[in-house]
């Protein structure tokens, strides 16, 4: 038997692969033809205090191996998911990790504690949204900004606390040692890198909203320099994702230093990427002699 | 809604630049309504990413049709397929045309490969016994790539040509006006490009139902990304499970 068990800061998965905030919804729409009770855990599409509208269409626009994307913080709002989406997700026995935002530290705050009372297994604030006017991004490239918001919302709740980092920063270690200062038990990276495209036929922005973040295998090498840089800076804790597609893809983040993982755009071309990465790790593990995964978290020989 | 490994059983060239691909899927065959799509992996490639999405276009025993547009690499990778070959495929998948209503006659209004879905609506209207005609436009007589199949489903088909090769001579929606008096129908439904969709609806707001085929780039196709969305009077809706077909009047244009 292959232990493929992690914890993650008190989050108990059976597994480390989970799916990517804001590419599986809450699991709903794919519990139809993957089975969510496989996963390591799933992390939601960003939640606000109240309901969000989200950008103007076009939203979307493919790249070369990746896509950008400007959804923006599109949501029901907090009671809605407390009401309607934790329910469902509860029934499939595995971590919920729920993915906060806000303009504000106010409302991060605030959404933060409702989930902690519910219950839920962590919340992983997003201070890394490129899509949003307001808090979002400026908070996660800002290391004193990401301090405040990250020990107001520590302060708050009693749920393992997961904050997401920015790869839009020129040191992202110096976010990451602020962010574990302030108190954060896990760091969840890359949220998306800010990209533009431009339509040469009407000489219009693919995106309504000019610039977005783009995902996808084009930014995987970013991302595991990233996830190695940061390994070495901290020592909570990291889940790594950026591009993840296939198991070996995988396998490089846990070599960079990530005890987790989270495939984000994969599941748009494969709904079950995630369960066949799983698979895929117990192969790899297999076939190279480890028995349990930590053995191979961090063994890159950099 | 099905994720299949469907076999290529025929690809066909329909005309220049567009091809009609018969695939094997029972469960596919079985549940897809007019108006839905299938969400269709091209290719186990790294460059391009996104599965892309086509209406079915007709379904027989076992298997359904698409009708394929060549405009890019998408497209260009399913044209190349030959009889045998496997597809990932999801589907069936959206709220298709409201049908089953209380209605006499209905004009159905395609531009271009458009005309896709409203093939298979018409055969089922057809064994509704309902009174189907047809307003069909496109840039050239080639491009009315349905004409012979049409002929034997609904009553009338009224033709439109950007360059006069065949039938009236213009853009569809400047004969929109003509066909509608002409059959006088009780029910609208089209799809085509947006422009045409907006002028299509403009023209009937306030007077008969009309029903809209939209389209937007998409990523999960199931509903869950929120890329596709579409701007309406509820606020944004996903045009791959809340459409791709809407009511007209829902949509804020
Ligand atoms: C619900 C739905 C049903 C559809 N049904 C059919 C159908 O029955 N037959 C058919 O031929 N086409 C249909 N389309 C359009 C089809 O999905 C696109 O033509 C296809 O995705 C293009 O892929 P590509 O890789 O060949 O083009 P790309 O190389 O990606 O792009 C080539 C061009 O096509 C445009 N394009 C790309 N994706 C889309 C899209 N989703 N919608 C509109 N334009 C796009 C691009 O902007 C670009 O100009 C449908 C689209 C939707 C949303
Ligand atoms: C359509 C889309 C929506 C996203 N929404 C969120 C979000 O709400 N909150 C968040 O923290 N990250 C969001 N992300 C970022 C992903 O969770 C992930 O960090 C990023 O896409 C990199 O992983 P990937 O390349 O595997 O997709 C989103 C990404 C995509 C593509
Ligand atoms: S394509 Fe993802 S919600 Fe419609």
């Amino acid at each position: 038997m292959i232990d493929l068990s992690v914890d993650l800061a008190g989050i108990r998965m059976k597994n480390p692969v989970m799916v990517a905030s804001g590419t599986f919804a809450c699991g709903r729409e794919y519990s139809e033809i993957t089975d969510l009770s496989k996963l390591g855990a799933v992390v939601t599409k960003a939640v606000t205090l109240k309901r969000r509208e989200g950008n103007s269409p076009p939203r979307i626009c493919e790249t070369p191996s990746g896509i950008l994307n400007s959804i923006g913080l599109q949501n029901k709002g907090v009671d809605c998911f407390l009401r309607e989406d934790l329910p469902f997700l509860r029934g499939f026995d595995i971590p919920v990790i729920v993915n906060v935002a806000g303009d504000d530290i106010e409302e991060y705050v605030a959404v933060s504690r409702r989930l902690s009372e519910a219950k839920v297994d962590g919340v992983e604030l997003n201070v890394s949204c490129p899509n949003v006017k307001r808090g979002g991004m400026i908070f996660g490239t800002d290391a004193v900004a990401v301090a405040e918001v990250v020990s107001a919302v520590k302060k708050a709740i009693g749920v393992p606390l997961i904050v997401k980092l920015s790869p839009n920063v020129t040191d992202i270690t110096e976010m990451a040692r602020s962010a574990v200062d302030a108190g954060a038990d896990v760091l969840s990276l890359i949220n998306t890198v800010v990209g533009m495209t431009i339509d040469t036929d009407g000489f219009k922005p693919g995106l309504a909203t000019v610039t977005g973040g783009l995902s996808g295998p084009a930014i995987r090498p970013i991302a595991v320099r990233m996830v190695w840089q940061v390994a070495q800076a901290v020592e909570v804790p990291i889940i790594g994702m950026g591009g993840i597609v296939e198991a070996r893809d995988a396998v490089e983040f846990l070599l960079a230093g990530a005890t987790a993982i989270a495939v984000g755009t994969a599941n748009f071309m494969n709904p079950s990427a995630a369960l066949e990465i799983i698979e895929g790790l117990e192969g790899f593990l297999r076939g190279k002699g480890y028995r349990s995964i930590g053995e191979i978290v961090g063994r890159v020989q950099a | 809604m099905h994720r299949v490994k469907a076999r290529v059983e025929s690809n066909a060239k329909v005309v220049h630049g567009v091809h009609r691909l018969r695939l094997s899927s029972s469960e596919i065959a079985l549940e897809a309504e007019p108006g839905q799509f299938v969400h269709v992996l091209c290719g186990e490639n790294r460059d391009y990413i996104l599965r892309r999405p086509f209406s079915v276009h007709r379904v027989q025993n076992g298997s359904f049709d698409l009708l394929i547009q060549v405009v890019g690499k998408g497209t260009t990778y399913l044209s190349q397929l030959e009889s045998g070959d496997a597809l990932d495929i999801m589907g069936p998948i959206g709220r298709g045309f409201e049908f089953t209503g209380n209605f006499e006659k209905s004009l159905l209004v395609a531009g271009g490969i458009g005309v896709a879905p409203l093939v298979f609506l018409a055969e089922r209207l057809r064994e509704d016994g309902k009174e189907t005609h047809f307003l069909y436009g496109a840039a050239t007589r080639e491009g009315l790539v349905c004409l012979e199949d049409l002929s034997t489903v609904v009553q009338k088909v009224f033709s439109v040509t950007e360059d006069g090769s065949f039938g009236y001579e213009g853009l569809l929606t400047e004969f929109f006006g003509e066909a509608f008096q002409e059959y006088n129908p009780d029910r609208i439904f089209a799809c085509g490009p947006e422009e045409m969709l907006r002028k299509v609806a403009e023209s009937t707001a306030g007077t008969v139902p009309c029903q809209v085929s939209l389209e937007r780039k998409m990523a999960c196709g199931i509903g869950a990304c929120l890329s596709c969305v579409c701007r309406t009077r509820e606020g944004y809706r996903r045009v791959c499970v809340d459409g791709p077909v809407f009511d007209a009047s829902e949509i804020i244009w």
